[in-house]
């Protein structure tokens, strides 16, 4: 007999066998749970929804926004009492690649929260479910919602998550500064229809002052932070990320490099890498800065001193003021084990009393917009700092116009790409002209291999 | 060096004394070029203890307060209720106290095989697993993750806990098969002629010899669990399945998000010197096993 | 009468070997299931375009040619990795022997010093990570409070893309204690005779380091070296937690690359492409490394030539 050694076409034998169920593992169906899962709600009235314990589990990246939501899901399971909410958060950075991992395990969470690349990434590859049949059997008021952040939360005509705010940026400023130095406010110049970028670096000049850990700077600055910040910006000055229909970026167009132009020549008044815990709007030491909407409430015990707030910045060639436009939501992933009780939750937040709640503890403008300008809600609000011009912001926003998100499937490689050529700018490590070209370049061959949704990207009343 | 006669003539003494200082001065020189190392390499450990009990709006100012006044403990307090941290923990540890037992008692089968017992294929086996002792672990991840997940046991521990029961790592297996050749056959013959089987001999005689390396191998493997990120961050999604160094990335992150460059040191540091605490407090109870355990490995290696 | 079962009538030799692959079972499931089928199957697997979520389609070698003609980010990081390796190995390499060498000498208390030095290499993970960060805080760091007061304006190290991998660099040297216990171990290995009869030919100090240290720790300074180079490709945490591969892609570690494009834009075909290419570097960098060794790696005093 033949046992002196493992024979090599034994072992040979051995290892195909293996590889193979690998690979076709690799090509096999989804696991089941993933397929038995329905992707369309019934056609008939709302369905009567499980009486078994189950627990929805709601994804999420923002940690205070709990504080607003725990209420409100608490009321929630008060009212169905089988039915708990546990809510969790990963930070933003990480969050596509977290449920793109849930999708790939097949576990998927209830309710997940859905925003700007976050929400391209999942709907340009088809993983949330449709909306529209819950919000016709239920008679959702769909129609109290801006058709622009409809959009920013659809594709390919599908309504795929239901906003659950309408928050934009603002610009922060603080307003004791201002009035020691005798200049006028933010507010002010916007009121009198001055408020434009070089308004802007003007009174920053005027503000910065000192030198290393006792730096105060005049502005925030401007570059590679955020998008929301930036695309509004060019749309102002009559560019955007892409034309309108998507074919090319305009990130190397001269009116494009007028924004960047504005932003790098300013540079002296902002704080820089260096200035890590100084550069922050918690340390004092930034005299204007654009921040999310909400924070007007975040911030009051936060800050030891008063502030208030403009738009950002017009164009000083258009004067126009754009918004960002950004409406996080909450969608249903596909393969979610229990769509229907997600879907009692997403329309839960969305009632008069939730949204009210959810105001009061987190500063989030109310989706709807009947709930959002209410000047009633506004003034109840007695923690949201400068309340009223809140609401004069939050009406400008629905009337002046805002900038969505480009629906290319791929928008985070993207703003990755512009991140890495325009911080080489701003360190003086390439000319601006060049990290512009580069990052338009690269931002063009993104954009080829990108699943696109051919939609409005500025979008206004008209 | 001859033996200096204590009682020796005084150009002897003098001879002595020279002798003596040289030595002294030499002495000296070392200690002086190993003090600023050693607190160069001390200060880490003691800056994060500094700032973990330093008042919150004591962390970022200048100069810095070196021993903080007062020392406020309640930081490790928020630290540790900040998020679940008690589940956490007891979610580390049990995947650390699984793998433990699997990879000891997987690795030493392993190598009692190949040290002890002879089968056809032996050798080629063995250069398969020294072989692979340097494949890079990515090389395999992605099939793996997809076997994992046609499993369905993505986001939970299985992913990290089978392994170490399907042989461990070759490196603890080749460490452990080197210590028992050096075993004396002889002791494995006594048994055979008393009616012990194969498995006696592992359990009985083998293993209890080579406590120490043993000893080593559980070091490594709870130290390579409990420090894990890598493989957590890519199996572990939910929330209530994190580890505790997930755990602490999260709270890295959410304190410092990119336009939101404020962080509570206090509270990273507090968290940060728990979960290091651990591995500390084995290290200074088993000092000389762990050293060991590396010696062991660098020099059969 | 007892009836002999089946089991006792096998001859001893053939007993010995069923038992041996028992005793091997568990990890020749793991080896075959985990590795090598893996393996194998990366390896087809890079020859396709797989967003896991569809089925993978095979689309030839275009990954490869991608990888090398058209992706930066790839190039980046390579060039990062290798940056790291050849600064991080040799420097940490020779101040682990520096110390090692200290600590070799009959110093009082040596016990406590050998301690210090190795208890940072005791620790690991996020927590080491989140340490860091703190220390190399542009503004309120220990690093740059200790270069203000000698009148050092630090830079803003892991936010700067000139200095965010010499930071990492610098940190790595934190945790050579694991290599310092080995050299000292080395060291202390070295029988005495040979610097008495190196002293006796009349070397002095310098000489007899490189005449007889060297040689004699080799096979330790040949493993180290190589353990070094296959470290530096796996590397992770650290750039993940404490720069995400930034500023810019200035910390872009391979294995970081290798994992954003599988898990987090979904290309496994491409990132398994990664893998091998991966692979095949550290294959020829160990095996440059093990044809070098005759020149200049000694076992027990042999010259391998």
């Amino acid at each position: 007999m033949n046992t002196k050694k493992l024979s090599r076409r034994n072992f040979l034998r051995g290892a195909a066998v293996v590889s193979g169920a690998a690979v076709l593992a690799a090509c096999a169906p989804k696991p089941a749970a993933t397929q038995a899962a329905p992707t369309t709600a019934p056609t008939m009235g709302p369905k009567p929804l499980t009486t078994e314990p189950i627990t929805l589990r709601m994804w999420h990246w923002d940690n205070y926004m709990a504080d607003g939501w725990k209420p409100v899901n608490a009321k929630f399971t008060e009212k169905y009492p089988n039915i708990k909410v546990s809510i969790e958060m990963t930070e933003y950075g990480e969050y596509s690649q977290k449920v793109a991992a849930a999708i790939a395990g097949g576990a998927v969470p209830d309710v997940t929260g859905t925003v700007a690349e976050h929400f391209t990434n999942m709907a340009g590859q088809g993983q949330l479910t449709d909306l529209t049949p819950y919000v016709d059997a239920t008679k959702f008021p769909i129609d109290d919602y801006n058709k622009g952040n409809l959009s920013q939360n659809s594709w390919g005509g599908l309504l795929l998550s239901i906003p659950y705010t309408a928050d934009g940026e603002w610009w922060f400023y603080q307003v004791d500064e201002f009035k020691k130095k005798g200049l006028k406010t933010p507010y002010q110049y916007w009121k009198e229809g001055n408020w434009t970028w070089d308004t802007a670096t003007m009174l920053a000049e005027q503000l910065t002052s000192g030198t290393g850990v006792d730096k105060v700077f005049g502005w925030g600055g401007l570059g590679t932070g955020n998008y929301f910040e930036m695309l509004p910006y060019l749309a102002s000055n009559g560019s955007g990320f892409f034309d309108e229909k998507y074919t090319k970026c305009l990130l190397s167009d001269p009116k494009s490099l007028e924004l960047y132009q504005w932003g790098y020549d300013n540079r002296k008044f902002a704080p820089g890498p260096e200035d890590q815990q100084s550069g922050t709007p918690q340390s004092g030491h930034v005299m204007q800065w654009l921040d999310w909407s909400p924070y007007g409430l975040v911030y009051a015990p936060q800050m030891p001193f008063t502030y208030s707030y403009a738009p950002p910045p017009a164009s000083p060639t258009t004067k126009k003021f754009v918004f960002c436009g950004d409406a996080p939501g909450f969608g249903i992933l596909k393969g979610a084990k229990h769509p229907d009780e997600s879907w009692a939750l997403i329309a839960w937040l969305n009632t008069l009393d939730a949204c009210e709640t959810i105001f009061d503890y987190t500063g989030q403008e109310p989706p709807r917009i009947s709930i959002a300008t209410d000047t009633g809600l506004w003034q109840r609000n007695t923690k949201f700092v400068d309340s009223a011009v809140g609401l004069e912001l939050t009406k400008a926003r629905f009337n002046d116009g805002f900038y969505n998100t480009p629906k290319t499937s791929n928008f985070v490689e993207m703003w990755q790409a512009h991140n890495e050529e325009i911080s080489l700018a701003w360190a003086d490590k390439q000319p601006l002209k060049d990290a512009l070209n580069k990052a338009n370049d690269r931002i063009d061959a993104l954009l080829k291999e990108a699943t696109i949704d051919q939609d409005r990207l500025y979008w206004t009343p008209s | 060096m001859e033996l200096v006669n204590r009682t020796g003539l005084p150009s002897q003494r003098r001879l002595n004394f020279r002798k003596w200082f040289r030595n002294f001065r030499f002495k000296t020189l070392i200690s002086i070029l190993i003090i600023p190392g050693a607190i160069l390499f001390i200060a880490p450990f003691l800056w994060m203890l500094s700032t973990s009990l330093k008042d919150p709006k004591m962390v970022y100012i200048f100069p810095p307060q070196i021993i903080p006044n007062p020392a406020v403990w309640n930081n490790y307090i928020r630290a540790m209720t900040r998020l679940p941290f008690q589940d956490y923990a007891l979610n580390t540890i049990q995947i650390t106290v699984l793998c433990l037992i699997g990879h000891l008692l997987t690795a030493s089968m392993t190598a009692y095989g190949f040290a002890r017992l002879r089968f056809p294929g032996r050798d080629f086996l063995f250069i398969l697993l020294i072989s692979s002792i340097m494949l890079p672990t990515q090389v395999t991840l992605i099939p793996t993750f997809i076997i994992f997940r046609y499993l369905g046991w993505v986001d939970t521990f299985k992913p990290l806990i089978v392994p170490d029961w399907l042989g461990g790592v070759p490196f603890t297996v080749f460490l452990l098969r080197q210590f028992m050749t050096s075993i004396p056959i002889e002791l494995d013959e006594a048994a055979k002629i008393e009616g012990a089987n194969f498995f006696d001999i592992y359990w009985r005689i083998i293993l209890p010899l080579i406590k120490p390396a043993l000893g080593a191998v559980t070091i490594f493997v709870f130290l390579w669990n409990w420090n894990d990120f890598y493989y957590a961050v890519i199996y572990i999604n939910s929330q209530n399945k994190w580890t505790l160094q997930l755990a602490l990335n999260a709270l890295h992150r959410s304190s410092a998000a990119p336009d939101r460059s404020f962080m509570e040191m206090e509270i990273l540091m507090a968290a940060s010197i728990v979960i290091m605490l651990p591995c500390l407090i084995i290290f200074f109870f088993a000092q000389r096993l762990f050293i060991q355990g590396i010696v062991i490995t660098g020099v059969k290696g | 009468m007892k009836k002999t079962s089946g089991w006792n009538r096998l001859s001893l030799t053939r007993k010995e070997a069923i038992f041996g692959y028992i005793f091997i079972l568990p990890w020749l499931i793991g080896f075959f299931a985990l590795r090598l089928g893996p393996m194998i199957a990366s390896f087809f697997l890079s020859f396709t375009e797989y967003a896991i979520i569809s089925s993978p389609h095979f689309i030839g070698l275009a990954n490869f040619v991608k990888m090398f003609t058209d992706d930066p980010s790839f190039l980046d990081s390579l060039r990062v990795t290798l940056t790291y390796a050849i600064f991080a190995i040799p420097i940490g390499m020779a101040i682990s022997l520096a110390i090692a060498m200290l600590l070799n000498q009959k110093v009082p208390g040596v016990t406590v010093w050998r301690t210090i030095y190795y208890l940072p290499s005791v620790v690991s993970g996020v927590a080491v990570s989140t340490l860091w960060v703190w220390l190399f805080h542009s503004q309120f760091g220990l690093i740059n409070l200790a270069l203000g007061v000698i009148g050092i304006q630090g830079p803003a190290w892991l936010r700067d893309p000139d200095w965010a991998l010499i930071a990492l660099i610098i940190m790595s040297f934190w945790s050579i204690g694991g290599g310092m216990v080995i050299n000292l171990a080395g060291l202390q290995g070295i029988p005495t005779e040979l610097y008495e009869a190196a002293s006796i030919d009349g070397a002095n100090a310098w000489q007899r380091f490189w005449r007889v240290t060297i040689p004699m720790l080799s096979p330790v300074l040949f493993f180290n070296l190589i353990m070094g180079v296959i470290d530096t490709f796996q590397y992770f945490t650290n750039a993940y937690v404490m720069t995400n591969g930034g500023p810019g892609r200035s910390t872009l570690f391979y294995n970081l690359y290798l994992f954003q494009n599988a898990f987090r834009y979904y290309k496994m075909g491409y990132a398994s492409a990664l893998a091998w290419v991966m692979f095949l570097i550290i294959l020829v960098l160990t095996l440059s490394i093990f044809k070098s060794s005759p020149y200049w790696v000694y076992y027990e005093g042999l010259r391998k030539r």
